[in-house]
């Protein structure tokens, strides 16, 4: 009986010459050209929008992973034609180079990948990551942007998520809870003193009040000094330190006015206040 | 409608503000059969709209149905409230201005909240007159419409409510309109927000296109008289959003102000302010300021901006047509105030 070899070789497929490699660099660069393209007309739109920014920011990272997934498919399928063989045969080879060093690039990808669906963050959120604080801008294949308020670009490799806790201070929202601390003597009035820091965060241009969005004024007794802490939303997280100036001038202000005075150091030394 | 500008109670009705007009009656109606007592509180009333909404005329409406038994008092800035008009002891009190009663600043709400104290130790029937964009904030802020059972919000007129308006405006004689083969610049889509509600409390907004109905009907018997006039007013309630006083500047500005003053086309109803972007975040409180009190001292904006950047800002909103600088004050221009809205919404400044 005769037998009907249907087997697929390794040597199956496109041929690889360089008209090939060269189409598939041309198409790795157009995919990354589009990707930035696409990434920037979209923070555009989002700035543009002001406040519903995080409506089109969200598109960002969907939108480069969908062009490299694309261009990855266009050039396994479509230029190389791997068969089944050759794929088997380079997942060996991809095997042996994760274990010879490119295990973190990998991981780096993996955490890309695990951003975009679980989207602990997007970009435009406030985050901390680590040591450091800033807004999201952007969040690549291998990499997540953040600027801090510093105007700092920090690169944060995305493996970094899947190991460490991240803190994300709006979720996505426009409105972000800000915190600001007074600090006043033991024997200035307190009451006075609360009622002036809650009229300065209701008045701020920045605030924003709301059923959702409550604002407090806590007053805490250190021994040596109180502390006022005030509590409330700002109308888009790009205010916060605007907001924290603000009410910090308006609040100084009118402790000056009042006699409303700054701790004093005991003779002999004292507690230090945070941050000192 | 329009500041200084009174209509008869039957145009207010004609102008789409029955229902607004039978909710103030039946409430005035109500405190006149009944012995109002310290326990009931249920009496006060608000009228809220936005700048030259027509606020005036349903004060001036209330004022005709108590006759003597009202005192009217109005406040007219922010140092004016220095003297709040005493409530015991009278019947009925029509407050206008009370917008006024607060400063954005430490210690702005003192008056506000001596006044709210006074309404609620009082069997005096109160009806006061608020700026929206006041209103919204101190609603958040103060909780104001607590004190105010009876709260009524003066909508949006559509096409022939603004006709009915223009006509109580102007005595005549009206123009011609006139066909000059084109209606200038105005939307014939809506972009508007449809919120879907999901599971779990949330909702997500979806944007829909909305086509101008009227605007597209009138256009389809574009050859008749009649429909040219309804052209005008459409175009008049588009560029007005609606609101009464700013329709009937935009009406004498192309009427009185126009070409020959005898004829009016739906080309020569334009806005003339341009779109109030760019500007710093000092100008758009500024701007904030001047839209939610309609008028503002300049040495009350020194006090709540910083001094030495208000000269700047004010010169820049004037010289987009947003405000008028006189010599101590900054007011809001009629047709500047739906691009300031637009800008204030962009910025998150408006309450909502």
């Amino acid at each position: 009986m005769a037998q009907v070899s249907t087997s697929e070789s390794v040597t199956d497929g496109a041929a690889l010459d360089p008209g090939t490699v060269v189409s598939a660099i041309v198409v790795l660069v157009v995919a990354y050209a589009a990707g930035r393209v696409l990434s920037a007309g979209l923070t555009a739109v989002a700035d543009r929008l002001a406040q519903h920014r995080f409506r089109v920011t969200l598109l960002i990272p969907l939108s480069k992973f969908a062009v490299y997934g694309a261009a990855l498919y266009l050039i396994v399928t479509t230029l190389f034609e791997l068969t089944s063989a050759q794929l088997v045969a380079f997942s060996g080879l991809l095997g042996a180079a994760i274990g010879l060093g490119l295990k973190d690039l990998l991981a780096d990808i993996v955490g890309g990948l695990i951003l975009v669906v679980e989207q602990p963050y997007q970009v435009g959120d406030k985050v901390a990551i680590g040591d450091h604080y800033g807004e999201i801008t952007d969040i690549g294949l291998r990499s997540t942007q953040l600027m801090t308020p510093n105007d700092t670009v920090v690169v944060v490799p995305n493996f970094t998520f899947l190991n460490d806790a991240v803190a994300n201070a709006n979720d996505s929202a426009a409105e972000m809870l800000v915190v600001v601390e007074f600090y006043i003597d033991v024997d200035a009035d307190a009451d006075r003193a609360r009622d002036i820091v809650e009229d300065a965060l209701l008045t701020s241009p920045y605030v924003r009040v709301s059923p959702e969005h409550r604002y407090t004024v806590l007053v805490g007794d250190d021994h040596y000094y109180r502390t006022l802490t005030g509590k409330a939303y700002v109308t888009d997280l790009r205010n916060e330190y605007p907001f924290k100036t603000d009410v910090t001038e308006r609040v100084l202000d009118a402790f000056a006015r009042e006699g409303i005075e700054s701790p004093k150091v005991p003779a002999g030394g004292g507690q230090e206040l945070p941050g000192e | 409608m329009a500041d200084g500008v009174t209509i008869p109670i039957e145009q207010l009705r004609a102008a789409g503000l029955g229902p607004q007009v039978e909710r103030l009656s039946t409430a005035v109606a109500e405190y006149l059969d009944a012995d109002k007592t310290l326990d009931r509180v249920d009496s006060n009333v608000a009228v809220v709209s936005d700048p030259f909404g027509g606020r005036a005329a349903l004060l001036e409406y209330a004022a005709e149905l108590l006759g003597d038994r009202a005192r009217r008092h109005s406040i007219s800035g922010i140092a004016d409230a220095d003297e709040l008009p005493a409530i015991q002891g009278e019947r009925a009190l029509i407050l206008e201005g009370c917008h006024y009663l607060y400063r954005r600043d430490i210690d702005g709400f003192d008056r506000l909240e001596e006044f709210l104290e006074r309404l609620a130790m009082t069997n005096t029937l109160v009806i006061t007159g608020w700026n929206r964009y006041s209103w919204q904030y101190l609603r958040a802020v103060e909780r104001i419409d607590e004190a105010f059972p009876l709260t009524i919000t003066l909508p949006p007129l559509d096409a022939e409510q603004i006709e009915s308006v223009v006509r109580a405006h102007d005595d005549g004689p009206y123009p011609d309109y006139v066909d000059t083969g084109e209606a200038g610049r105005i939307k014939t889509l809506d972009l508007v927000r449809h919120d879907v509600s999901l599971p779990g409390d949330r909702a997500l907004s979806v944007p829909l296109v909305r086509p101008n109905v009227s605007w597209l009907v009138s256009w389809s018997i574009w050859d008749d008289d009649e429909s040219i006039e309804a052209v005008v007013f459409e175009k008049l309630r588009r560029l007005s959003h609606g609101t009464p006083g700013i329709a009937t500047s935009l009406w004498d500005r192309c009427v009185r102000d126009g070409a020959d003053g005898r004829t009016i086309a739906p080309a020569y109803i334009d806005d003339p302010v341009e779109e109030c972007d760019r500007i710093s975040d000092d100008a758009a409180f500024l701007l904030w300021l001047v839209v939610a009190l309609e008028g503002v001292e300049r040495a009350q904006l020194a006090d709540m901006l910083d001094e030495d950047a208000i000269g700047t800002e004010i010169q820049t909103l004037a010289n987009k047509g947003i405000v008028r600088v006189g010599d101590s004050e900054v007011r809001l221009r009629p047709l500047g105030l739906h691009p300031a809205v637009e800008e204030l919404e962009r910025r998150g400044l408006v309450w909502p």
